[in-house]
């Protein structure tokens, strides 16, 4: 038999994947660069620390908007199972 | 020569900044399935902010180089003032700093009232204090009389006195015979803070401040203390007079004052990796390249720092440094007799080799030297047997040959890389000619796979190179190891580049967690046609374009989606067996198509597995 999910839980996860992302994107670890530039320290080294600091910095925003996919997904399926709730009562 | 620069009170913020940072990822929890991807990518940022960004940051704050001597002169408040109020007032005095009789009046009462109250005629704690006294107002002066600061350099120098002295009191402080405020480091620092760039200017005085460096440790102590108030040229001189030393290849006759000489040496070959130029000028030293790379007197991890950078170090001025980076190879390669490679050395090499791939590749041959070409001008790296014996003292060592492993794939996915930037640039070339190209730049990896292969002909011992090679396509292992290949602008440095800047013991590490500590005996071989498989028909398989320039367009797209899947599956699949039959449903999807069949075959025949001679 098939089950309709939750809505409100649903929501709810939506809610904790838009806070999460909401955290990686304002996580401190994006603004390090502002600390870390060639005016505080250059060297090969530094260099290469920072173009690593900046690829995964893509890869956090990515992961931040991937999240905010995830979660307009969630809402989708809880708009989906409260219409299909709404029809079985 | 100006390489590096840190701003002391900057840096210290950014490690505050690191850390804060480091937390607040830790911080970041979901039981939400869907926010797992989410949480690795924070972990691996985390790992990277750990494992690279901050011990480069406290590299730089462990060292005591952001401070001056100055700030601390080890002088008692009381003495400061009431010698520094002396002095400012016999100096007013002067004629302005053309008086230079009377510092030198000033200075050789100084150092000769140290001598004498090593001697016994005189309290050292004074004597010492108004050295550094001296030593300050006549600092203070020279920052702003260029001509003043080259005359005391030239009057201290080259003076024996100072570095018969400052010795002398090393050894007292040591024996806990000097009051508590006195130190041999200050007047040390202050020596070197006065020299600076005066000794660089000619051979004989580099030797001369390194002649002492090997009867006492305290002008290692002191470089390593304020390394940046010399020239880079200064500090390897010094570097090489006590890798010589240590390693008893000097003709040295005085031995070392105290025992701990080898540790400043090895602290001072670390600080050396940390400028690729200096290891290169360092190690181009043949006395010295010897040294590091066969005695067991130096640290290991110091030695794969210094020779990593000197190797892998990024070429600072163009095709100059490279040809450097190829001759001081090819100098290994002659200078290692087979068997004899320390540890510290494999490691490095196997840290470093990375970027020469793409030529080795290219030149390896079995019937005569190789020779690498570099402009108008060309570098004979050794014969194909003297480089399969340097690869098999890389292969001794287990961390080094891990790293290998990691290395030769990162190469291997660079090729392709290659192939498939070539194919794109020139879509219109003929099928039959892209299979060619695809099929050349991976045939440059199965050559160095060859020379491994001549290196240890037993392949049982190559478990860590075969799993670091197989685990190599997981992002967790380079994620492990702070690397990061497919994103954005870490591209802008090839992976095997990037590969030089991780230690051994990282990879080795790495490897070690992610997997099991034995690999199952599965064959080089057959570890290697899977992984080839995966290489030949991933670029295919994920893009159309280099799909049509390989004249595969007639391969239904249903086949590609379930090789793609196939494909997942194996790079996921930790179980050698599994692996296989993975890659069995892998071929035959492949022989079900005859285009397909044909494209397979026809690179394995060029650059596949045939080509170990397997």
């Amino acid at each position: 038999m098939d089950v309709t999910p939750d809505p409100e839980l649903l929501r709810r996860r939506a809610a904790g994947l838009r806070q999460l992302a909401d955290r990686l994107a304002t996580t401190p670890a994006l603004s390090l660069d502002r600390y870390g530039g060639p005016e505080t320290w250059s060297s090969p080294r530094a260099d290469l620390c920072r173009q690593l600091l900046g690829a995964n910095r893509v890869q956090l925003r990515h992961a931040a908007e991937d999240l905010l996919t995830r979660a307009r997904r969630l809402e989708r399926r809880a708009d989906e199972a409260e219409l299909t709730l709404g029809v079985l009562r | 020569m100006s390489i590096f620069g840190y701003d002391p009170a900057r840096v210290t913020l950014l490690r505050a900044r690191t850390i804060g940072a480091i937390d607040a990822l830790a911080g970041l929890h979901s039981s939400d399935p869907e926010a797992a991807h989410a949480l690795r990518v924070a972990r691996l940022l985390r790992q990277n902010l750990e494992d690279t960004w901050l011990p480069a940051v406290d590299d730089i704050v462990s060292s005591t180089a952001m401070c001056t001597w100055r700030r601390n002169a080890g002088l008692t408040e009381d003495a400061m003032v009431r010698r520094l109020g002396r002095l400012v007032e016999r100096f007013d005095t002067m004629s302005g700093t053309t008086d230079r009789a009377r510092a030198t009046s000033l200075l050789n009462g100084a150092i000769d009232g140290l001598l004498d109250a090593l001697r016994g005629n005189g309290d050292i704690g004074r004597a010492h204090d108004r050295l550094i006294a001296t030593a300050l107002v006549l600092t203070d002066r020279a920052d702003r009389d260029p001509t003043l600061a080259a005359w005391l350099a030239g009057l201290i120098g080259a003076d024996d006195r100072w570095f018969e002295a400052i010795g002398r009191l090393d050894e007292i402080v040591r024996r806990g015979l000097a009051p508590d405020h006195v130190s041999a480091l200050h007047p040390a620092t202050f020596v070197l803070a006065i020299g600076g760039g005066w000794w660089s200017a000619t051979p004989e005085r580099i030797e001369f401040l390194a002649h002492w460096a090997t009867r006492t440790p305290i002008w290692a102590e002191a470089l390593l203390d304020a390394p940046w108030s010399v020239d880079l040229s200064v500090v390897v001189g010094v570097t090489r007079a006590l890798v010589l030393h240590t390693s008893h290849t000097s003709d040295a006759t005085m031995p070392p004052r105290v025992s701990d000489t080898a540790e400043r040496t090895d602290a001072l070959l670390r600080l050396v990796a940390g400028a690729p130029a200096a290891a290169a000028m360092l190690l181009a030293d043949p006395g010295v390249l010897a040294a590091v790379a066969t005695s067991p007197r130096l640290d290991p991890d110091a030695v794969e720092a210094v020779v990593a950078a000197a190797l892998g170090g990024p070429p600072m001025d163009g095709s100059t440094a490279h040809r450097d980076q190829l001759e001081l190879l090819a100098e290994l390669v002659r200078l290692t007799p087979p068997g004899s490679m320390a540890e510290g050395a494999a490691r490095g090499l196997a840290r470093s080799v990375g970027p020469f791939l793409d030529e080795l590749g290219i030149h390896l041959d079995t019937r005569r030297p190789v020779v690498i070409p570099v402009g108008d001008e060309q570098v004979v790296l050794g014969t194909y047997e003297e480089l399969a014996a340097l690869l098999g003292g890389v292969l001794d060592d287990p961390a080094a040959q891990a790293t290998l492993g990691l290395v030769l794939a990162a190469h291997r996915s660079e090729q392709r890389d290659a192939a498939v930037r070539a194919l794109r640039e020139d879509p219109a070339r003929s099928p039959t000619a892209a299979v060619a190209v695809m099929a050349g730049h991976l045939a440059d990896t199965t050559r160095i796979l060859h020379l491994v292969d001549t290196a240890r002909e037993d392949r049982d011992e190559l478990h860590a190179l075969r799993f670091a090679m197989a685990r190599a396509r997981t992002d967790e292992l380079l994620g492990m190891v702070g690397l990061i290949p497919a994103v954005g602008p870490a591209r802008a440095v090839p992976l095997t580049r990037q590969l030089t800047t991780v230690s051994t013991r990282a990879v080795a590490k790495a490897v070690h967690a992610a997997g099991p500590e034995r690999v199952p005996d599965v064959g080089l071989d057959r570890d290697l046609a899977v992984d080839f498989t995966v290489v030949a028909l991933e670029a295919p398989t994920r893009d159309p374009v280099v799909r049509r320039a390989l004249g595969l367009d007639p391969v239904p797209i249903e086949r590609w989606t379930e090789i793609d899947s196939l494909l997942d599956a194996i790079a996921s699949e930790p179980d050698p067996d599994e692996r296989d039959q993975l890659h069995a449903r892998v071929l035959a999807v492949v022989a079900g198509s005859p285009d397909l069949d044909a494209y397979l075959e026809t690179v394995r025949s060029i650059a596949g597995d045939a080509g170990l001679g397997g």
